[in-house]
């Protein structure tokens, strides 16, 4: 429950702030899209795929599409075991970015992750010669997420056009067919966990 | 733009992330326990001890909780409503994909019982690093201990996962466990693994050695798994020692098992 009420804590706050932010809304016209690559970078905390992660990608149709490969790295120290996974992710945008002064916010974007465990420990196939046929039906060393979230561009902001911030609720295909055959036990606030990140265009 | 607005709604984020702790997850896979969910075994059995087994111990077992956290929050519910139970079996397979967070939801479930629990691995629970989160979130993977009248033997049997390589079931740790040592004194002692012997997932190789070291004990006269998802109750190798298996609680079913110094009684309950 104290997860839950966090999670919407959070989310209210989010949904507070923007009016506040957004006195003098900017005309359209005004939204000035700075000329730069359809590359970026980004940095990225926690979000199921590491402790840290950073990450390569381009966005297409005016930053409508993202698409990322990340490498991330959880040390032993934190994680209990020392893993290292790679992942691809996609977002799209689907409303378009609200214009608060200096700054567009994205109230949504929604996106899927796939990403890929190294090690012995996991594997993509069951072993043929361990495993009969089907014996498990999943990979371990797979795992897929959905992704709900919202992201910060500081499009006027001197100096940090280049900047976004984003936030992103995600959780495990695992964890959501649990859910839903576990009504009662789970809620979407025990499945999903947040990610925080930052994205420099190139 | 106010750059204090920007600051004041990170600072925000912040409070409100801070204010759970299992709002980050940063691997499916990680191990990451509150000191209330490590030796979980060791904690159970100090539990145990602390209590006084009478001429009959009075155990309930159940298993093969996986994802179904439903089923398992009405066994607990079934559960409590029994009277003088010493402690609660779970079978193994306590998870379905080894992720130490089914784990967790799995023990805040059973944490809810009025007594002591104990586990035995199953063969879900060795998937990915689950090993290591079922021995960090409940200890070894063999264990055993004496309570009142009679020696519980808790086995890994799920060969499988070691690719049948002869090490598991580890026999000559059994035969150590089950024959009476001499500082020991227990009239009877009760296996019990996730793998049944005469299953596929069990080593053919170690099938006879296990079933013999059970048999030449002269001590077991019942041995307990999970696994099959079924009932199943037999004395599979013709002679006095009975294997029990107990369904899932997803098929809404769990033993009650009454032990004496020489005996014991099974009942299946539905619920």
């Amino acid at each position: 429950m104290k997860h839950l009420y966090s999670l919407t804590l959070f989310i209210l706050l989010l949904a507070a702030f923007p009016p506040a932010l957004a006195q003098e809304p900017l005309p359209d016209s005004a939204i000035v899209v700075p000329a730069t690559s359809p590359y970026h970078v980004k940095a990225q905390f926690a979000g199921g795929i590491g402790f840290v992660s950073a990450g390569v990608g381009r966005s297409f149709f005016q930053d409508k599409l993202e698409t990322d490969l990340f490498l991330g790295y959880l040390p032993e120290s934190i994680g209990g075991d020392r893993i290292v996974t790679s992942a691809i992710k996609a977002t799209y945008r689907p409303i378009k970015p609200l214009p608060l002064k200096t700054i567009d916010w994205q109230p949504l974007r929604v996106g899927f992750l796939v990403s890929y465990t190294f090690g012995s420990d996991y594997f993509t196939k069951e072993p043929g010669d361990k495993y009969p046929k089907n014996y498990y039906g999943f990979p371990t060393a797979l795992h897929g997420s959905l992704l709900l979230g919202g992201q910060v561009d500081l499009t006027r902001v001197k100096k940090l056009q280049k900047f976004s911030a984003y936030y992103e609720f995600g959780s495990s295909l695992e964890y959501i067919i649990s859910y839903i055959q576990n009504p009662k036990y789970l809620g979407p606030g025990k499945i999903f966990n947040l990610a925080l990140g930052l994205r420099m265009k190139l | 733009m106010k750059k204090t607005n920007l600051i004041s709604l990170l600072i925000l984020i912040l409070l409100g992330t801070t204010s759970c702790e299992e709002l980050f997850e940063y691997h499916p896979n990680q191990i990451r326990l509150e000191s209330d969910e490590r030796d979980l075994t060791a904690k159970n059995l100090v539990r145990l001890q602390k209590q006084n087994p009478g001429d009959t111990l009075r155990i309930l077992v159940m298993g093969d909780t996986q994802r179904f956290y439903d089923d398992a929050v009405e066994f607990v519910k079934q559960a409590n409503t029994f009277e003088n139970i010493d402690f609660v079996i779970h079978q193994g397979d306590i998870s379905d994909f080894g992720m130490t967070q089914e784990h967790k939801w799995v023990h805040d479930i059973m944490e809810h019982l009025k007594w002591p629990y104990l586990t035995v691995v199953g063969n879900h629970d060795l998937l990915a690093n689950g090993s290591k989160v079922y021995q960090k979130m409940y200890g070894p993977l063999n264990y055993s201990f004496t309570y009142g009248h009679t020696k519980f033997v808790f086995v890994d049997t799920n060969s499988r996962e070691y690719g049948f390589d002869g090490s598991v079931p580890d026999i000559n740790w059994l035969r150590k466990e089950v024959y009476q040592r001499e500082d020991e004194d227990f009239t009877q002692a009760i296996v019990v693994s996730h793998v049944p012997p005469y299953d596929a997932d069990f080593d053919g190789n170690l099938e006879d050695a296990y079933q013999n070291v059970l048999e030449s004990s002269k001590k077991v006269k019942l041995s307990l798994f999970g696994h099959i998802h079924n009932w199943h109750s037999n004395h599979v190798y013709d002679n006095h020692i009975l294997y029990h298996g107990t369904t899932t609680v997803k098929k809404r079913g769990f033993t009650y098992l009454k032990v004496w110094a020489d005996g014991f009684d099974i009942q299946m309950i539905n619920y």
